[in-house]
């Protein structure tokens, strides 16, 4: 991410973009991959996370892979996998929400939102 | 009719369901179907929806054949609800044995089931709707379960 100026168009070089892209599919890839093998939930001490919670707004930029990093290191590492094959508390996800395509659907949704006029 | 919402009336070519709701806009959620009903086919759903109703008969049947396990509702439409009553206890204790296991369960990781309440009892339960649960998830779960609330008693 640049720091030097103001990025006020809010917006990633297409290299950035792209090595982001890449980085998020190699980690939905994995995480179908491992599950079964990871616990289905890991609990922690409320003094534990309230650091993380509490963590200033930023006023600067940040580099978008090291925001990745923090991302599965201390979100993803402590959430609730809902579709864990071990997950058997209820159906608080659907058979759709639970497979890979409609990932990608959502991503290509998100490249090419219309906001109005949707397909569906 | 206020100024805003006058263009949205003006459409009648299309039909934008974000116009009908009270924030005007809305998720795109019907894509999932769409894009994963294309992908797999409708039969893939039927027989993952099929599995899932299996495997909660499997639960329920492996938990018949243990000592100290109840059936409370049995396997319907992918969901079994079962409670463990060692012998001599009160519904009382049993309910409160039942909701530690879920809290035992919790931390082990695991596995993850969630209790309710049925005719005044907590019970727990079992939902094994996702197409990728093995066999041997049901019973490494159930023998945790059993392992668990024999050595809490």
């Amino acid at each position: 991410m640049n720091n030097e100026q103001n990025n006020y168009h809010l917006r990633l070089p297409r290299d950035e973009m792209r090595a982001l892209g890449y980085r998020v599919i190699d980690i939905l890839v994995e995480h179908f991959d491992e599950l079964p093998q990871k616990p289905v939930t890991r609990i922690a001490e409320r003094a534990e996370m309230e650091r993380r919670l509490r963590e200033p707004l930023p006023d600067e930029a940040r580099e978008v892979m090291s925001v990745l990093s923090q991302l599965q290191a201390e979100v993803f590492s402590h959430i609730m996998h809902v579709d864990h094959p071990r997950f058997f508390a209820g159906a608080r996800e659907s058979l759709v929400e639970r497979n890979f395509p409609h990932l990608a659907g959502i991503f290509e949704r998100d490249q090419s939102r219309r906001g109005r006029g949707q397909l569906l | 009719m206020p100024e805003y919402l006058k263009e949205i009336n003006r459409a009648e070519e299309e039909v934008n369901f974000c116009d009908y709701g009270i924030q005007l806009t809305r998720g795109f959620r019907a894509l999932k179907l769409w894009m994963s009903l294309k992908v797999f086919g409708r039969k893939a759903f039927a027989a993952a929806v099929s599995r899932g109703f299996d495997l909660a008969e499997l639960a329920e049947n492996i938990l018949r054949q243990l000592p100290n396990w109840n059936i409370v509702t049995p396997a319907q439409m992918g969901i079994v609800t079962f409670r463990y009553v060692p012998q001599g206890a009160s519904a009382a204790e049993a309910s409160r044995l039942n909701e530690r296991l879920v809290a035992e369960m919790i931390r082990d990781g695991f596995a993850m089931l969630s209790s309710t309440t049925l005719r005044g009892d907590s019970v727990l339960r079992f939902c094994p709707i996702n197409p990728r649960t093995t066999e041997a998830d049901l019973q490494e779960t159930i023998d945790r379960l059993d392992r668990f609330a024999n050595t809490m008693r």
